[in-house]
């Protein structure tokens, strides 16, 4: 219960900044609709890649805004930059609660408010952009919708932890979004890229946080794939655990509080 | 028996060393040069329980740092620390739930929310029952006079009312042990007395150990017994405050309102005059002759009012400081 009551506090407090959620669904509509214009150019009439119609394309990219509103966190910034270079963690470590938990009570309120929006913004863009027909949201699609938003949190989470050591943080930061738009999935399906960075997507975290989420919504995994994409999304979580466990024990002997 | 317990304690800081301009910049590119800064330096003291401690000195002589290793958000280099039977670094929650870190002006309240919102976010990560709660929210409020105001968005409140309320979020867990860094900072005067009042009731009501770092000198003076001053790392002075004031100032001030004027050179036979205007006087006066010169002065002179006090701890302290060095 005191695990609830701190996950409704924070949504009074994410509901307050509704607008913030509201410009971040607003910003992140503009790349999937350019991709969507772009691709529906490109298919010119045969309107066919690699087995993908027009209308899994539109599909694909729609998904992709409703699944990245509620999936990917951002919280390598408020992390990295706002606790540990600017001394916000001080507030969070005289308190008897783990702060990584505060962190994902603190965002996943802004997950959920993004993601109404988004929903919102799906069902008005279907109705001028046509899609092709999702199955029924299977057990096995929300496992991995679960899996992919703990992956996120946990891989910003670890990675933000590196500000402990290097001040210049937000260029890794940066580097690290473009590795994810590519291997992720969101610039463009994983499998209409070459094979060899297809190779490295579906060893790489980030297509389980994305592109596999999607092509499960959409009910392009054969339950085969959805296992697999589960034991990978696992693997990744635990692996994540330690290195964030590892980078925050040794990362805290050298917080210095600078600015609080 | 020591609740608080700092044997050699040592902090020290690395940061680069960058030339001035565009060249250094350049330079720093490809060659950075770092330098070890020794923000606390093999410190060594003791608080009782129940102690109400000040914790004195200029800019950058290492209290904060103290009170951070103190709280357990830094790791100290050397030395070790001990409060309340914990090692503060190890932040475990039963002593996190014993201490409370107050930085003055530094907001924990959530912004956009009313004060309560953020009390009762504190209520459930310290665990505090409901009715305690209510017990406690409804002392520290009327002790404080914030009533009226914890439904109220803190980005409206102003900047005493926010720190009271950064004050009750502090105190829902009833800590034993309270860090209060700058408390009173950029508080009007009326202000500053009510949180002075109040965080010596505190002390008194909840026998609550409290270790203040203040650059207002009255805070010291009205709230502690003992002082410790620290400059570049080091403890200068561990004691009362008393014996301090009598060895670094050997005057007391006497104030005069008198009904008819005394001439100035008549006065400054009974020490330095410090102000001088029609109908009153300030007057430095030798602390062994307080007695008799008043009495003299009363004797010889139409008196309307007089006061004798000590002379202002920020003198104190400077003289304190121009001898150590």
């Amino acid at each position: 219960m005191r695990f609830v009551h701190i996950l409704l506090l924070h949504f009074e407090d994410a509901l307050q900044e509704r607008m913030r959620a509201l410009i971040w669904f607003l910003m992140s509509l503009v790349n999937p609709l350019l991709l969507i214009l772009f691709w529906n150019g490109a298919l010119g009439k045969s309107g066919m890649m690699n087995g993908w119609t027009r209308t899994d394309i539109n599909t694909y990219y729609l998904l992709l805004i409703v699944t990245s509103s509620i999936l990917i966190s951002h919280v390598e910034d408020k992390i990295g930059t706002m606790d540990i270079r600017e001394g916000g963690l001080v507030r969070y470590l005289t308190r008897p609660f783990s702060y990584f938990w505060l962190c994902f009570f603190e965002e996943i309120p802004y997950r959920l408010l993004q993601g109404i929006f988004a929903v919102i913004g799906f069902i008005i863009l279907t109705s001028l952009i046509p899609i092709t027909h999702i199955p029924p949201v299977t057990i096995w699609t929300l496992l991995i919708l679960i899996g992919a938003l703990l992956l996120s949190f946990l891989m910003q989470a670890s990675v933000a932890l590196i500000a402990f050591w290097i001040v210049e943080v937000g260029g890794i930061f940066d580097t690290l979004e473009v590795v994810r738009l590519v291997l992720g999935g969101t610039i463009l399906p994983i499998i209409l890229l070459p094979n060899w960075i297809i190779n490295i997507a579906y060893i790489s975290p980030f297509a389980y946080t994305a592109y596999f989420p999607i092509t499960s919504i959409q009910g392009k995994l054969s339950s085969e794939t959805q296992l697999w994409v589960l034991c990978m999304q696992g693997i990744w979580i635990i692996l994540f655990i330690c290195l964030y466990k590892i980078l925050w024990f040794f990362g805290l002997k050298k917080f210095s509080g600078v600015g609080q | 028996m020591s609740l608080i317990s700092v044997k050699n304690l040592t902090k020290s800081f690395s940061s680069y060393k960058k030339q001035p301009g565009l060249s250094g910049s350049i330079k720093s590119l490809f060659k950075r040069e770092y330098q070890k800064t020794l923000a606390v330096n093999d410190i060594s003291f003791e608080i009782k329980k129940g102690e109400l401690v000040g914790f004195i000195g200029p800019n950058g002589a290492g209290k904060t740092t103290t009170l951070k290793c103190l709280s357990g958000l830094i790791y100290p280099t050397s030395g070790s620390v001990h409060v309340a039977d914990f090692k503060p670094f190890d932040r475990k929650n039963e002593f996190l739930k014993k201490i409370s870190l107050v930085m003055g002006q530094k907001n924990q309240l959530w912004w956009d929310l009313p004060p309560m919102e953020s009390f009762l976010l504190n209520k459930e990560i310290y665990e505090v029952e409901d009715t305690k709660f209510k017990k406690i929210i409804d002392e520290l409020t009327e002790l404080l006079d914030i009533k009226d105001v914890l439904n109220i968005q803190v980005r409206k409140l102003s900047l005493g009312q926010r720190m009271k309320c950064e004050l009750v979020g502090q105190l829902i867990h009833s800590p034993e042990i309270l860090f209060l860094d700058e408390p009173t900072i950029g508080l009007d005067v009326v202000m500053q007395e009510n949180l002075r009042e109040f965080i010596k009731e505190y002390n008194t009501k909840f026998e609550a150990t409290i270790l203040l770092t203040s650059h207002y000198m009255e805070d010291v003076k009205k709230l502690c017994k003992r002082v410790i001053i620290i400059d570049h790392g080091k403890i200068m002075y561990d004691g009362e405050l008393a014996p301090l004031v009598r060895k670094y100032s050997k005057n007391k001030i006497l104030t005069i309102t008198v009904n008819k004027e005394i001439p100035k050179d008549e006065l400054s036979k009974y020490g330095t005059v410090k102000e001088y205007s029609a109908g009153r006087a300030v007057i430095a006066i030798s602390r062994e002759d307080t007695n008799h010169v008043t009495a003299k002065i009363l004797d010889t002179y139409d008196i309307d009012e007089f006061t004798v006090e000590e002379p202002s701890i920020e003198d104190v302290v400077r003289k304190f400081f121009s001898s150590s060095y």
